[in-house]
């Protein structure tokens, strides 16, 4: 994942400021062709991005406030469609259960791919089997994973409770109560992301200067001064855009729930986009679920302000 | 943790979308369960076809329909471009094209508005009436009643298909009821009757206690895809239940929160936690429970009989021997689900190719030739045949139908008895009328939280479920 585009080439130190007439329009043709040809370069993606994003953005903007069937010609509705869904229980249900899963997957998911990365970085053999094993999940379909981990965590003969049984632990149920159901979920997230976000540390760790950390060990510092003292403050920039990333992807989680349990059992892993899905394609109701999409869509657009503004603000 | 992607999940599985058209379905289908492989007395066939040409002008015509068999199963695939093959040679105008895009109700608007839709599609009971209603569907009343066999169609059956004017949009091709599919080895190793499957709730609760161990569940029941609200509805039926009222008006209102809901919840909850006697693993749908009756990780759970075909197809080694059909356990409501299967018709299809298309179908489903030649490539392969059904047919063509079965029938009949006997005498009703699928994703948590939650409270549940699907669904139609 890149977080920073790059950027164009400087022009060419010593370029007249001042350019004659004749050498001023050349100039300015040469720089309209080379304007036209990034716009023409530019032009597919913008089609691309303009009929598949941006115009089903707009068009979900609209269908909010419309009963649509697909059938019968689309009629306005006005806010009834916010007004149904805020009548129904499960609205406020998905919400909590979406910032549930949020915030156990930054305390678990957002720690682990960090201490993965820390611990990897200070290997000195088999440093690359170790980003290999840790990312391997990360290549799989998202499907294959989520199929996998309903075998392991079967609450019968799965490889978990055999794991916990050899700690003399009692077989957990996992997905199959309420209680641990969420946790699960976000341990399976955490195991299919976390190495991509791993490599995006590792690859930050190598950008901390290593004559900071030597001078640290010639002043007798430890492992845990070097951390609280270099590597966090130097890594505080992608820390925090990695946060806001997570919390912006956390929040649309529907994969693991719709595959692993449908939102079950008894709606304690419904989220929110499990609900649009629910409203879109089983009750059929495309209104409701571009309403429920556009509440989603603002409360992503806060959290993606939030990182272009930390992005500007605290870019080294 | 880091950019997980909020990607919907297609439906890309044959399979899995084969499952959801072939599970439920209802409507009264009037006639009693019959096996199919039982008439002794064998007679030449006469052909049922309808129409002498497909079309009236003998222009080329191209069908499509998406009765394609998965790709995963290519023996049946093979016997499916058999069928097409002999309909192409009888019709040289007409083209079929098949696809494997089992109805899914998730995509079906868009698809039909799209223009994507086939000519013919095939859909579950529960669907015909919606479809009608939002005219998705064709009218085909004239040709169907040209067919010669249409006088033996029991009337329930089409009731299925017609508006209130009783104009028709559909052809019922199969009806079945749900019952107690269990494993008669088990059965006998347990000490019970394979005989005498359990016909009563303490029956099932006593038989499963007995049948739990050896790393094997008694009971296991679905909770997910909606197949929690459909196994409820008929549970709540056995019991003399009901799901919803409707009045004069049409106005609809939700009852399962009954004293007979509330004891189909305590059912489960008890075989599950005071006899622990179900699987640790819940959640399932239908083919989970399929596959573990078929891996013998369970003694008995709620099927309809083409449950029988589907495991021998699936697990070609299995015995098909060790399993038994049961009616589905009663407390008093003397009742049971019934169900079935239709093909409706795009309606924004060319009128001549909603012709050929009905012309199709009936060749493919109920020409009596046609059905001699295609069982017994399904014999060949090692297909099983014979599973009970609940008759959609009266009269003459049941028995011609019957006939040509009972010369292929393979299956132990011999081992649903206690079925075919047993839903002769109970009443097939129909799945609840408005809105079903959505009324069983409302029921849907509670069935799942009795079977996780022992401190659950079934009538709570059923409550909250009620108020849910009343105050979201049925008072905003």
């Amino acid at each position: 994942m890149s977080l920073r585009t790059p950027s164009l080439p400087a022009a060419p130190a010593g370029s007249p400021r001042v350019l004659a007439p004749s050498r001023g329009r050349a100039a300015r043709r040469a720089h309209l062709v080379r304007a036209v040809t990034a716009y023409l370069f530019l032009l597919p993606a913008l089609l691309a991005f303009a009929l598949f994003a941006w115009y089903p953005i707009v068009r979900g903007l609209i269908v909010s406030f419309q009963e649509v069937n697909l059938v019968d010609p689309p009629r306005w509705v006005g806010l009834e469609n916010f007004r149904q869904l805020i009548d129904d229980p499960l609205f406020v249900t998905a919400w909590a259960n979406t910032l549930r899963f949020a915030g156990l997957g930054l305390l678990l998911g957002y720690a682990v791919p960090f201490v993965l990365a820390l611990a990897i970085n200070e290997v000195r053999h088999l440093r690359w089997y170790f980003r290999l094993a840790f990312y391997l999940p990360v290549v799989l379909p998202p499907i294959v994973a989520v199929y996998l981990w309903q075998w392991i965590l079967d609450p019968g003969p799965g490889l978990a409770n055999q794991i916990l049984g050899w700690f003399g632990v009692d077989p957990q149920p996992w997905l199959q109560s309420s209680d641990t159901a969420m946790l699960s979920l976000v341990i399976v997230a955490t195991w299919s992301y976390a190495g991509s976000t791993m490599l995006i540390y590792l690859a930050a760790l190598q950008g901390v200067p290593a004559h900071l950390y030597d001078a640290a060990e010639v002043d007798g510092a430890n492992l845990l001064r070097r951390l609280f003292d270099i590597t966090l403050p130097q890594l505080r920039f992608i820390l925090l855009i990695m946060l806001v990333l997570q919390i912006i992807g956390t929040m649309q989680v529907f994969t693991e729930p719709f595959v692993l349990t449908d939102g079950g059992p008894a709606n304690a892993t419904v989220t929110v986009l499990l609900l649009l899905y629910r409203y879109a394609f089983q009750y059929g109701n495309y209104g409701a679920a571009s309403a429920l999409g556009l509440m989603l869509f603002v409360v992503l657009v806060a959290f993606s302000l939030l990182y272009l503004w930390l992005t500007r603000r605290f870019r080294p | 943790m880091g950019d997980e992607t909020a990607a919907g999940r297609g439906e890309t599985d044959g399979e899995t979308r084969a499952r959801r058209v072939d599970r439920r379905t209802l409507i009264r289908v009037g006639g009693m369960a019959a096996t199919v492989g039982t008439v002794g007395r064998v007679a030449r066939p006469s052909t049922g076809r309808a129409v002498a040409q497909a079309t009236p002008s003998g222009e080329p015509v191209t069908v499509t329909d998406n009765g394609l068999p998965p790709e995963n199963q290519p023996e049946q695939v093979e016997v499916y471009e058999q069928i097409v093959e002999r309909y192409e040679s009888a019709n040289p105008n007409v083209t079929v094209e098949s696809t494997a895009n089992a109805w899914d109700p998730q995509t079906f608007p868009a698809r039909l508005a799209a223009g994507e839709l086939e000519d013919a599609f095939n859909v579950p009971y529960t669907e015909p009436q919606g479809i009608i209603a939002r005219g998705q569907a064709a009218d085909i009343t004239e040709y169907l009643q040209a067919w010669p066999s249409f006088p033996s169609y029991n009337p329930n059956a089409l009731q299925v298909v017609s508006d209130a004017e009783g104009r028709i949009y559909g052809i019922p091709i199969f009806g079945y009821a749900l019952g107690l599919m269990y494993n008669r080895t088990f059965f006998e190793e347990a000490g019970l009757d394979p005989d005498s499957p359990p016909a009563t709730w303490d029956d099932l609760r006593s038989a499963a206690k007995a049948l739990t161990g050896d790393g094997r569940a008694g009971f296991a029941e679905t909770s997910t895809d909606n197949q929690g609200g459909w196994h409820f509805t008929a549970w709540t039926y056995s019991a003399g239940g009901t799901l919803e009222e409707v009045d004069a008006e049409g106005g609809a209102t939700a009852v399962f929160n009954s004293e007979e809901g509330v004891a189909a919840l305590q059912l489960l909850k008890g075989m599950r936690f005071e006899d622990e006697a179900m699987t640790d693993r819940q959640l399932l749908n239908q083919d989970d429970t399929r596959e573990m009756m078929a891996t013998g990780q369970i003694a008995m759970c709620v099927q309809a009989p083409d449950s029988l075909p589907w495991i021998a197809d699936r697990y070609p080694d299995v015995d098909m021997e060790q399993f038994g059909f049961g009616i589905l356990p009663q407390n008093g409501g003397n009742a049971t689900l019934a169900g079935g299967s239709v093909w409706m018709f795009n309606p924004n299809s060319e009128p001549e190719v909603i012709q050929a298309a009905v012309d199709w179908i009936l060749f493919k489903e109920f020409d009596l030739e046609n059905l001699d030649a295609r069982l017994a490539a399904d014999q060949e392969r090692g297909a099983l045949i014979g599973a009970p059904e609940s008759p959609i047919f009266t009269g003459e063509y049941l028995e011609q139908r019957q006939e040509v079965f009972a010369r292929y029938a393979n299956a132990p009949t011999e081992n649903y008895r206690a079925f075919i006997e047993g839903s002769a005498t109970l009443e097939l009703r129909g799945e609840p009328p408005v809105e079903t699928q959505q009324l069983y994703a409302a029921i849907d948590p509670a069935v799942q939280a009795v079977l996780t939650d022992e401190g659950a409270d079934p009538q709570e549940l059923l409550d909250e479920a009620a108020e849910q699907f009343q105050s979201q669904v049925l008072d905003r139609l």
